[in-house]
Formats: C-alpha cells, sequence, structure tokens
C-alpha cells in the first residue's frame, strides 16, 4: 500500500479555537424529520378544510389559519382537505448493518463516537430528492448505511480513512443530507460496508483573522450556526442557499453551492481560498493562503463539485466581510415575465445588482398570494391603493404580472444609490416599484416553500424544484419550452392536475439562474408516481440543454442528472475525472458514483487486479 | 607557550592602555537591521497593543467593553513596568561611571578586535540576538559599554525584575536599553503581554536584542543547561516567517577573579543572597574598589545566520499558509529552537579564555587527589602549568597568559587569588588557606539547606573558591574524564561497550557538564579521536581500545569530574537511605545531604569531597535522577514533590557504586585539616 500523504503538518495555537454549539443535535432526527423536510416542529397540516402552519420558528407559524392556501390547493389540484393519504410510518424493523469486523473494532479502539442503530443509519441514507422521500415514506430503501461515525477532527477523520482504505470500506461523507441530487444517497448496490462519516461534530471555529477578513471553519458546521458565530463577531460570510438552516459548509464545497446574496458575497467558488481534503491517498490542499495565484489548474476547483466522490472536506478557510449596517428590501411588479427578464438583463449589464434580485413568473406570484395572511406583512399584496394603481391606472393584468423582489445591503449612501439606479431602469421596462414589505415577504417565506412538498405528499401531489443556467439571450425562450413541454408530457400522461413555474434566482454579467417548480397530482391507478414525474423532468431537462440551458447551477450532478454529464464536459472531461478518481481512490473508497453514469463507471475490480 | 592561542590572543587590545571619554565620544553606531525609519522605544511597547493576537485575546477574556477598557489599560501598566527607553545622556553618565570602576578593578581589559570587526561587518540586514555567557553583574554592563565604544547599536536587555526594584538604579538601566521580566508563572495575562513585547522586539525594534540563555548567573562558573523560554519567543517570528533570517551572536566573556566570587560560594552552600538594592550596589561597589580584579577577555562569537545554521532542517513554508498569530511552534521548532541554544553554548565555551589560576587550580585538586600536595612547590607548579597549558591547547581551548614570564604571572595570579590559597615556608608550597567564617552567619529560617558548622564551613569556603576556577574548564575535560571513568581499571575495552558505558555517563552527568543528547554520536566520535591523538587511550584493535596507564592525564581527569561525582554518588545514596514510600521536597534532600555529609567530614572521611556539599550540583543530581526516572516529580503548590522509584534508583546507584570501586577517590587532605582544626 502506499504511503499516506499528510503534507504540511500545522501546529495550530489551541487557545484559539471556538467551540460551536450547534442548533442541530447530533441525534438529528430528535429536531428534523425522519421522512421529509426540516424541524418537526414546523410543517403544513389541515384542519376543517383550511391549512395551518405549525411551530414558532418561521413567520406563518403559529398555528395561525392560512386563509387562501385552501382554496388554492382546492383550484389547482382539484381536492378536498379530507382526501387524506394514510402518514408515513418509520419502519418497525431496520436491514442489519453489515459490519466489517477488523475495521469496526478499530474504529472503537480508536474511541471514534459511533453508531449501528437502524433509526441513525436510515435518516442518513438519503437527501431530500422526491426519489428520497418517497422511498423513505414507503420504506423503499433495502440498502442503508451500516455504520455511522462522528469524527471529532481532521485528525479523526484522517484515522478513519486510513482505515477505510486498508479494510476496503465505502465511505459516505454526510453534512446537512440537504442535497437535491441524489448525491448522497446510499448506493443500493455496493456490497462492501457502508459507513457514514457525519461530518457535524467537528464544527469548530479554528481560527478567525480578522486583519484579512478569513476564517478557518472545519467543515461540519451548519450555515445558521456559521453565520451566528460570525456574526457575534460583527462579521458575516453572506453565503445563504436556502438551506442555510440545515445544509454545512463542507456540502457546500463539495457541491458547488450557490447562496442568495452571491451578487455582494460570490458563490462558494468566490468565498472558499483553501480546503482541505482527505483522500484515500493522503491530504489534498493548497499550501498558499495569498488572493490570488498563478499556480497550475487550480485543485481547489477539483475539490468544489467533486461530491463526495474524490475525498472528505475537512477544513474550509473561507472569506468574510463585516456586517452591512443597512439592509432593505424592494419590490417591482412588471405587466409580464418577459419584461421582467429584460430588465434584469440590463440591470446586469450596468452591473448594479443588488445583494439578490429574483424574479417571479405569474404562477408563483399567485401561489405567493395563497401564503398571504390577513394581517401583518403578509396582508394581500394587491389590497388597496396598490390593487388600483395595478389594475386601473396602469392597466397592469393580474393574471400576467410577475414580481421582482430586491434585497440591498451595505451602508446607507451605497443603499440608496442602488436603489434609485434599479428603479431608474426598471421604470424603461414599465416596472412599478411594490414597496419594501412585498419585498420582505418574498424572502422570508424562502424557507417555508421547502415545507409544502410534504404537504403535497400526504395528498398524492409529487412535486419537485430544479434549476439551470442559462445566457441572457436564451432565458426566455429557456422558460417558454421548458414549460411547454411540461405541459406537454402532463397532456400525454393524462395528468390533469399540475403546476409548472419558474424564476429567475440569480444575474450574472452573462446570464441568468432560472428555477422551476413542477408539481402533480396522480391518478390512483399510477403505480409509482416517481417514475412518472423522473421521466417528465427529464423531457423538461433535455429541453433546457436543447434550449441552451446548462446540466446544474447549482444542485449539481449526483446521479440523477449523470446521464449529462459527458455532454457538457465533452468525453475527455469524462477520462479526466476518472483519471483523478483512480489516482486519488483506486480502490473507490469513496463510493457514492456520482458523476458517472453505470456505463461510464470505472471498473475498480479490474483495475484493482491490474495494480 | 601554546602558539594557536597566542596567535589568537593577538588580535586582542587591552582597552584599559587607550581609554575613551565616554562623554565626548561621537556615537554613529552600526544598526543591526537598517531600515527605513528608525525604531522608537516607545513605538515597541504600543505595537504590542494593536498587535492583532493581543487583540484577539483580550476579546477573549473580557466580559464587556467596561471589562476591556480596564484590560487595555492593565496591559498599558505592565508595559509601563516592562519597556526599555533610551537616553543617551544617562548612557553617557553611567559609561563613564561603568569605565573608571573598570580602571580601578581590572588590571586589563582584552577585547578581541577582530571579532568586533567582523560582528559590524554582518550588521545591517537582519536583526541581532547577543547571547552572552553570565558569569558576573558585570557581563551586561561590559556588553552595553563595549558596543557604544566600537560604535555599535547598544541592544535592549532582558533583565530580571531585581534591577527594576533597585530604586533609582533600575530606572537608569531602563533608559541604557534594559527591560523587565517578572519571574512569575502561571499569569498568562503577563506573559501574554511579554511574548508580544518580545515579538515586536525582534520584528520591529533595530536595536538588537540581549539576553543570557543561561537564564541566570552561573554561581559556579560552569555552563548551565540552557532555558528555551527567551529564545523560542525570539526565534518564533523567524518560524513564522515573519522575519527572513536572524542572526544569533554568542558572546564569551572570560574573568580571572569573578567580582561576585565569595557570594557564589556562600549561595552554593545554601546561604542566600543578599536581596539587590542600589545602597547594596553602591556600597560592594566602593567596598570593591582598591581591589584589583585581574584580567578580563571579551569576545564576539562568529554571528549565527539562522538559515545557514538550520538550512534544510527548517520548513518555513510550514506556517505561512496560516496567519501567524494563530499558530505555535511546532515540537520539531522546539528542537531546532534548542539544538541552537546547545550550539551557541558551545560556541560561548569555545571562546572562553584558560587563565593560569584555572590551571594552578585544577593541578592542586589533582595533588589532592593523587595525596602528593604536600610535595608541590612553587618551582614545580609553574612547570605543570606550562605543560597544562599545551594540554588544554591541544585540546582546542584558547589558553591565556604571559609566556614571557610565567612565573611572574602565576605569582601575580596568586597574589590575586590570596584569600584561597598561599604560598608558605622556605620551599615555597602551596597550602590552602583556612576561611575564618563568622559563626553567626544567619539564621536557620533563610538558608536553603542545613547551618554548616564553623570546622566545616573554614575548609569548605576555600575549596569552593578554588573550584569555582576550575569549573570553567570542566567544558574541555568532562568527556574525556568520562572516557577515562569507563576504561580505568579495565584491560581491553570493546569501543561498542565503552560507548555505552560513556553514554549511561552522559546521561547521569546531562546536567552538570551540559551534555545535549542529540550531540553524544558526534561528540563520542570526536573525544575518542582526541584521545587517541593524545595517547590516553590506545587501539588495542580496530574495535577496541586500551587505557594508557602511563598516561601524565589519567589524574587529572578524573581529579576534575571527582567533586562532581562525588555530590552525585552521595546525593544518590542518601536519598535511598532515607526517603523510601516519602513524599520529599528538595530542602528535604538538600539538608539530608548536608547535614550526613557534614558528619562524615566532620569524622575525616577521606571518600568525601566537600564540594558534595554544592546545592546547586545537588539540584543537577535531582533533576538528572527525574530524567532517569529514579525521581519522579509532581508540582503541589508550585513546589516540587519528589518519591522514589526503589528499583530504578537502586540500580543507578549499584552502577554508580562500580564506577566508584574502579578507582580511588582520597580526599584525605581535607578530612585531615579538618579534623586537626578540632
Amino acid at each position: 500500500m502506499s504511503k499516506f500523504d499528510t503534507n504540511l503538518t500545522k501546529s495550530l495555537d489551541q487557545s484559539t479555537i471556538k467551540n460551536v454549539e450547534s442548533v442541530i443535535p447530533k441525534k438529528r432526527q430528535d429536531l428534523l424529520k425522519w421522512s421529509g423536510w426540516g424541524y418537526r416542529d414546523s410543517k403544513f397540516y389541515p384542519k376543517h378544510e383550511e391549512v395551518f402552519f405549525s411551530g414558532a420558528r418561521y413567520p406563518i407559524g403559529g398555528d395561525v389559519k392560512l386563509p387562501h392556501f385552501g382554496d388554492w390547493i382546492r383550484r389547482n389540484f382539484n381536492l378536498k382537505m379530507d382526501d387524506l393519504l394514510s402518514q408515513p410510518q418509520k419502519p418497525l424493523e431496520y436491514p442489519e448493518p453489515k459490519l466489517d469486523e477488523i475495521f469496526y473494532e478499530a474504529i472503537q479502539e480508536l474511541n471514534i463516537d459511533y453508531s449501528i442503530t437502524g433509526e441513525d443509519r436510515l435518516v442518513r441514507c438519503h437527501g431530500q430528492t422526491l426519489h428520497d422521500i418517497y422511498c423513505l415514506r414507503n420504506g423503499k430503501f433495502e440498502r442503508i448505511p451500516d455504520l455511522i461515525l462522528w469524527p471529532k477532527s481532521h485528525e479523526e477523520v484522517v484515522k478513519i480513512v486510513k482505515l477505510a482504505t486498508e479494510n476496503n470500506i465505502c465511505i459516505i461523507p454526510f453534512g446537512g443530507g440537504t442535497s437535491v441530487s441524489g448525491s448522497i444517497t446510499c448506493p443500493q448496490d455496493e456490497k462492501r460496508c457502508i459507513t457514514v462519516i457525519d461530518t457535524t461534530q467537528m464544527n469548530r471555529l479554528l481560527w478567525l483573522d480578522k486583519q484579512n477578513l478569513v476564517a478557518c471553519f472545519e467543515s461540519g458546521i451548519v450555515g445558521q450556526d456559521l453565520e451566528r458565530v460570525l456574526q457575534e463577531e460583527g462579521l458575516t460570510m453572506g453565503h445563504e442557499p436556502d438551506s442555510i438552516e440545515f445544509s454545512t459548509l463542507g456540502g457546500w464545497v463539495a457541491t458547488r453551492a450557490s447562496g442568495m446574496k452571491k451578487n455582494v458575497y460570490g458563490n462558494i467558488e468566490d468565498i472558499v481560498i483553501r480546503v482541505k481534503m482527505v483522500t484515500s491517498k493522503g491530504i489534498l490542499e493548497r499550501n498558499i493562503s495569498a488572493p490570488r495565484v498563478s499556480c497550475g489548474p487550480d485543485f481547489n476547483q477539483l475539490i468544489l463539485g467533486s461530491e463526495g466522490t474524490l475525498g472528505i472536506v475537512t477544513e474550509v478557510v473561507v472569506k468574510v466581510r463585516p456586517l452591512p449596517p443597512v439592509k432593505k428590501y424592494g419590490s417591482l411588479v412588471f405587466p409580464d415575465f418577459e419584461s421582467g427578464i429584460r430588465c434584469l438583463r440590463e440591470i446586469a449589464k450596468k452591473r448594479c445588482q443588488p445583494a439578490s434580485i429574483r424574479l417571479m413568473d405569474n404562477e408563483q406570484f399567485v401561489f405567493g398570494q395563497a401564503l398571504k395572511l390577513d394581517t401583518g406583512i403578509f396582508a394581500s399584496f394587491v389590497d388597496g391603493l396598490k390593487n388600483f394603481l395595478l389594475t386601473k391606472v396602469k392597466g397592469y393584468d393580474l393574471t400576467k404580472v410577475s414580481v421582482a423582489t430586491l434585497l440591498f445591503e451595505g451602508d446607507k449612501e451605497e443603499v440608496d444609490r442602488q436603489e434609485k439606479l434599479i428603479y431608474e431602469i426598471a421604470d424603461q421596462y414599465s416596472g412599478l416599484k411594490a414597496g419594501e414589505t412585498n419585498g420582505q415577504k418574498g424572502y422570508v417565506l424562502t424557507f417555508v416553500i421547502a415545507y409544502i412538498r410534504d404537504l403535497g405528499l400526504d395528498y398524492g401531489i409529487v412535486a419537485e424544484s430544479f434549476e439551470t443556467s442559462v445566457p441572457w439571450d436564451k432565458c426566455e425562450s429557456l422558460c417558454r419550452n421548458t414549460k411547454a413541454v411540461v405541459r406537454q408530457e402532463c397532456k400525454k400522461h393524462g395528468i390533469d392536475h399540475y403546476l409548472i413555474s419558474c424564476r429567475v434566482t440569480q444575474t450574472y454579467d452573462a446570464g441568468a439562474c432560472v428555477y422551476f417548480y413542477f408539481g402533480f397530482r396522480w391518478n390512483t391507478e399510477c403505480q409509482n408516481p416517481v417514475d412518472l414525474y423522473e421521466e417528465i423532468e427529464l423531457m423538461a431537462r433535455n429541453e433546457i440543454l436543447a434550449s441552451g440551458g446548462s446540466i446544474s447551477h447549482h444542485h449539481g450532478i449526483g446521479k440523477i442528472r449523470a446521464r449529462w454529464y459527458k455532454q457538457s464536459v465533452s468525453s475527455i472531461g469524462v477520462s479526466l475525472y476518472k483519471a483523478a478518481k483512480m489516482e486519488l481512490d483506486p480502490r473507490n473508497i469513496f463510493g457514492l458514483n456520482n458523476l458517472l453514469t453505470p456505463e461510464d463507471a470505472i471498473d475498480f475490480e479490474k483495475l484493482q487486479s491490474k495494480l | 607557550m601554546p602558539e594557536k592561542s597566542q596567535q589568537y590572543l593577538h588580535n586582542f587590545h587591552n582597552y584599559l592602555e587607550n581609554r575613551v571619554n565616554l562623554l565626548t565620544h561621537t556615537f554613529h553606531p552600526k544598526i543591526p537591521i537598517e531600515k527605513v525609519r528608525r525604531s522608537v522605544p516607545n513605538d515597541v511597547k504600543l505595537r504590542v497593543l494593536q498587535n492583532q493576537r493581543f487583540n484577539d485575546y483580550l476579546d477573549k477574556i473580557s466580559t464587556d467593553k467596561d471589562d476591556r477598557k480596564k484590560k487595555v489599560f492593565a496591559a498599558l501598566q505592565i508595559l509601563s513596568e516592562m519597556a526599555f527607553d533610551r537616553n543617551m545622556i544617562v548612557i553617557r553618565t553611567l559609561g563613564s561611571i561603568i569605565e573608571k570602576l573598570m580602571g580601578q578593578l581590572y588590571s586589563a581589559v582584552h577585547i578581541n578586535q577582530n571579532s568586533i570587526k567582523n560582528l559590524k561587518e554582518s550588521m545591517g540586514n537582519q536583526q541581532i540576538i547577543y547571547l552572552p555567557c553570565h558569569r558576573s553583574y558585570v557581563d551586561f554592563m561590559l556588553m552595553s559599554f563595549i558596543c557604544f565604544i566600537n560604535n555599535i547599536e547598544i541592544p535592549s536587555i532582558a533583565a530580571g525584575m531585581d534591577f527594576y526594584n533597585m530604586k533609582v538604579l533600575g530606572e537608569l538601566m531602563r533608559k541604557t536599553g534594559a527591560f523587565y521580566m517578572r519571574r512569575t508563572f502561571g499569569d498568562e495575562f503577563y506573559w501574554n503581554i511579554f511574548k508580544e513585547y518580545m515579538h515586536e522586539i525582534i520584528t520591529y525594534n533595530d536595536f538588537g536584542l540581549e539576553f543570557f540563555v543561561e537564564g541566570t548567573r552561573s554561581r559556579t562558573c560552569k555552563a548551565l543547561w540552557p532555558k528555551l523560554g527567551l529564545l523560542s519567543m525570539s526565534l518564533e517570528p523567524y518560524f513564522m516567517g515573519e522575519v527572513h533570517d536572524l542572526k544569533v551572536v554568542p558572546v564569551s566573556i572570560s574573568y580571572e577573579k569573578v567580582l561576585e566570587e565569595q557570594l557564589f560560594v556562600y549561595e552554593l552552600l545554601g546561604i542566600p543572597k543578599p536581596k539587590e538594592s542600589t545602597k547594596g550596589f553602591f556600597k560592594a561597589i566602593t567596598s570593591l574598589k582598591s581591589k584589583s580584579y585581574g584580567n578580563m577577555f571579551f569576545d564576539f562569537g562568529e554571528p549565527i545566520s539562522l538559515n545557514s545554521f538550520y538550512g534544510s532542517d527548517v520548513k518555513k513554508f510550514n506556517h505561512s499558509s496560516e496567519p501567524a498569530h494563530i499558530q505555535k511552534m511546532s515540537a520539531d521548532e522546539i528542537q531546532l529552537t534548542t539544538d541552537l541554544a546547545q550550539h551557541v553554548l558551545k560556541q560561548q565555551q569555545n571562546k572562553i579564555v584558560i587563565m593560569a589560576y584555572n590551571l594552578i587550580a585544577l593541578i592542586y585538586c589533582e595533588r589532592i587527589h593523587t595525596n602528593s600536595i604536600e610535595s608541590l612547590t612553587f618551582m614545580e607548579l609553574e612547570r605543570e602549568v606550562l605543560k597544562l597549558a599545551a594540554f588544554f591547547e591541544e585540546l582546542g581551548a584558547i589558553v591565556g597568559f604571559d609566556d614571557k614570564d610565567p612565573a611572574k604571572n602565576i605569582r601575580e595570579t596568586m597574589a590575586l587569588h590570596d584569600n584561597v590559597l598561599e604560598v608558605t615556608g622556605n620551599s615555597s608550597n602551596i597550602q590552602l588557606k583556612r576561611a575564618n567564617t563568622d559563626s553567626n552567619r544567619t539564621s536557620n529560617g533563610n538558608l536553603k539547606g542545613h547551618w554548616l558548622c564553623k570546622e566545616v564551613m573554614d575548609i569548605v569556603v576555600p575549596v569552593f573558591s578554588l573550584q569555582l576556577y576550575c569549573n570553567p574548564t570542566i567544558y574541555w575535560l568532562s568527556q574525556p574524564a568520562l572516557f577515562v571513568l569507563s576504561t580505568i581499571g579495565q584491560n581491553v575495552v570493546l569501543i561498542d561497550d565503552l560507548k555505552k558505558d560513556v553514554l549511561w555517563l552522559r546521561q547521569v552527568f546531562i546536567y552538570e557538564f551540559v551534555l545535549y543528547p542529540r550531540f553524544e554520536d558526534e561528540e563520542f566520535d570526536k573525544v575518542l579521536k582526541k584521545l587517541l591523538d593524545m595517547k590516553i587511550l590506545i587501539q588495542s584493535s580496530e574495535s577496541s581500545v586500551i587505557l594508557n596507564e602511563k598516561s601524565p592525564y589519567i589524574n587529572l581527569l578524573l581529579s576534575a569530574i571527582s567533586p562532581f561525582f562525588s555530590c552525585f554518588y552521595n546525593t544518590s545514596e542518601i536519598i535511598l537511605s532515607k526517603f523510601i514510600g516519602m513524599k520529599f521536597v528538595d530542602k528535604d534532600i538538600f539538608i539530608a545531604v548536608q547535614s550526613t555529609l557534614e558528619q562524615e567530614l566532620l569524622k575525616g572521611n577521606g571518600t568525601i569531597h566537600p564540594y558534595s556539599l554544592c546545592l546547586e550540583s545537588m539540584n543537577t543530581s535531582i533533576l538528572s535522577l527525574c530524567n532517569s526516572q529514579c525521581l519522579f516529580k509532581e508540582k503541589q503548590n508550585c513546589v516540587n514533590q519528589y518519591s522514589i522509584d526503589e528499583a530504578n534508583m537502586s540500580a543507578l546507584v549499584n552502577r554508580l557504586r562500580c564506577f566508584n570501586s574502579r578507582w580511588n577517590f582520597n580526599y584525605k587532605y581535607f578530612g585531615n585539616i579538618i579534623l586537626s582544626k578540632i
């Protein structure tokens, strides 16, 4: 066996390390749902033909009636609130853990936290794809991890990986479990012992350098913990993916995540300065902290988006910024989605994007209205004077309008200047200023939307989002074409009740990120609605690619988009990835099998016999 | 007369023959590291408060903003106590006084002009750390003085708080560059500030830095095991890549007679030194005035560039990828720091000038050992001194005495030390001069050990005084002596077996003779070769040697280490016989050993060397016993508590006994004179 390369050994001053108390407990199922998204105490639920949201974590919670949501559901999906399907039941039995004795004993000797209980293993066998959740709810997972480990430091991870390599154990790095690409879903045909390395107990702030505004965190820190710790110091990293409550820094790196406020803070690849990744051959790390280097191919880029197949990320050095003194919301209403897109394009051209700018199509606008409350900032947007302005004075049609939400950050002068500029540009595209509270509402609802799918599944509605990035010139046509294909497919499959909608969530110099939401209610005769969903999504993705869109803007490839990987990166690109995989992990210890289709997969047995 | 030494000493000029007026001397110093702007002493202090690591630390320990403000204020107060300053008027005035005193105290102040030229040529591009050996308070005054008259920037000097506590003088010395370090442990707040202050002295200040790597004055006039604290603080910015290089300059200062001689003797016996006070200081100085302290030699060693000393051993890149302030030195780097400290110590020792009186002291001790002291006449002494001078030069030492008229030189130096040895009778016999110690010396409370009776004290004081002049030569003699000890009374010895014995003895005397384990292979080979060259050992086959019983140096070498062997052996035996199953502290050992040995000495027991009463040697013995796991040490309320590992301890004592039985120690002479008095 070749020697494990430890890279340079560091001697950090232990007294600068800050332990972080995570919001998410080690036994994650105590706080989080085992069969769906988010916190256990937060969910949509029906009562007397109305919908409520439980828990006090979100602004629409507190078990207050959502007076318009029930109507919206009835209208779009033609069902009654008492058409509830049976609720998912936790399994009574779990597959026996398949343990490698030598490895298992060695782990115990090393005194590393571990578990082999069924529940701990089940809640870490999946991500959050529709497929994952459907399988969970219906007890369809046959292969779940055999052993869960909670290392507390990089050094412990190194020990585990070395041991796993010696004993041919399959390792799955696991952070927040929010993947929507199937990337952390347990490979169902894996014969070896599957060990999940749960990184969440490795979540310290190792150091903070206020002079250079960089911080070094362990990879298992959860997004909300990371921001809380930094904000106590008057700093922020500014990376806010919609999953920030649950996803981890290491996961962001491994999937090439993107955050809502990337216009100010950048995407994860702009924020990350250095990454430490433990591979089966040793530690890969760029040993330079300088802001930019010309130093051959950048191997940080090999780690970013490796989706757990090349190694496990243990420590990350990131840029941080002083907290902005002013945070202000805004919104714009456009007569239609297309003029909205043109306006966003112009804003991008002038490079005056605020921290976040998002444009919703009419379906989403209407859906947003359905979540309104009767009082507070969630009261209806089209009420009162605005209603009058929109429908009468300007002649806007409520069934066609689209809405942009804006988030400004910076000092007061900067925010004022930005606002002025944006509203001037909007004016040229018939964009009407629609107030701060509407903007705020849009952003606050971000975290709630993810809970809707679980409600849908209770009623026989399957739903999922998928995203892409596209050049500006093809943005409008891509949205139009994709929606058309979805509608056509639904018709083909006899689906009467569905929803397809999209929004632009990010803007760049050369294009935008587009998000689609698609859900439908399946007929009673449909055997497997998830297969049907995936079939339609496949057609949609084909159309996206044909329309000039990309395989993914930030969700990643995982397993469900592997079929388009080759066409996205070229055959030589695939060979290059495979070469890296064979070099770093010739025994496929990190055996998640992401990125490559089964046809393209490396034959590790053959590779082993050659070595 | 030794030729090489003469050549080397040719570069030394006697300052007193060409004196400088310090009040009018133009001072355009050469700067260790030339920057765009000269550093300002006050800024060194203020930069600590701006320092990132210190600010992070303040954030960590402060409960709120008000608390932080209080802590900043406290830090400023500590810094005011600590920081050095610069005032040319004070330097000139104080310098003039020291200059006058030197003229009165010393007959010659020899300064190596070549080494000054050499040093100045190497200056300008990196911060310099001066590391003098420390034998006397005179050391650092001399350092500053010599820098001043030679137009070298006067370094900042790390000084103990005892000077700070001397009213006016403490403040005056601050203005000449002294900064003060508390000798407290465990005060995290204080040490964080001190560490950052050292950091700024290395990275920002351009004055150069001076401290004593031995940590304190060596009361025995032997090298002390180096302390790492200040050195590792100084080297940290280098390892962290904050400075490109540092120059370390070992400084060797040799005294024919040490100012503190009698104070040291009493301290070594456990009678505490008087507290420093300005009044006491001037009183001491005025009482010195009339006396002469003979010759003094001052020598800058070859400047050591860390880059070339460490070469590829130091991986400066290791720390470059993280901010310096969140990193610590690695274990490897602490090892490298120790290597440097040990290397510097050797460099200091190499350049210590061995003078006539050192040789006389050795010869006298050898005669006692061979029980032939009565036959030592002045004439014979002169012959022996010349022979021994050649011997030391062959070992590599610099030997300095007047070769044109050795008899005169010997007479003068004997006169200088007439409190120890005297020449008596018609045949000019050399005799130990009994001291007349005050029998009401101190109350028992202040003693570190046992209260020794006057009969013993009167003999022990001159014996210790004499030993102080043997000790500077121990650096050259200890290792050859261990070879002799390992081969004496044996027939043919396999080199492998010899090495085992020598390495074991090195372990035993690791702290006493400063025998750094990482040098053991290299030094073993070197000493073996030297002893073969000098025909002290004879190669009997490729893999074995035999001691040349006819070599004239065997007794000299054995007698040189016998006081230390005696102390270690007796200390170990007494600990083993008195403390099994007990918990005990240093003082228990001191009292047990001193009181037991006092009784033996009073009985005239000729197997015990009076130097065995030396607390410093007991200390190094205890450290060594802990190191070889014969004793276990645990700290309780800042006091070391010991317990015995009986098996290890008995094994060690047995092996020592075995070495002891190989040749006959004999100090009957001392016993006899004690008995004669009673």
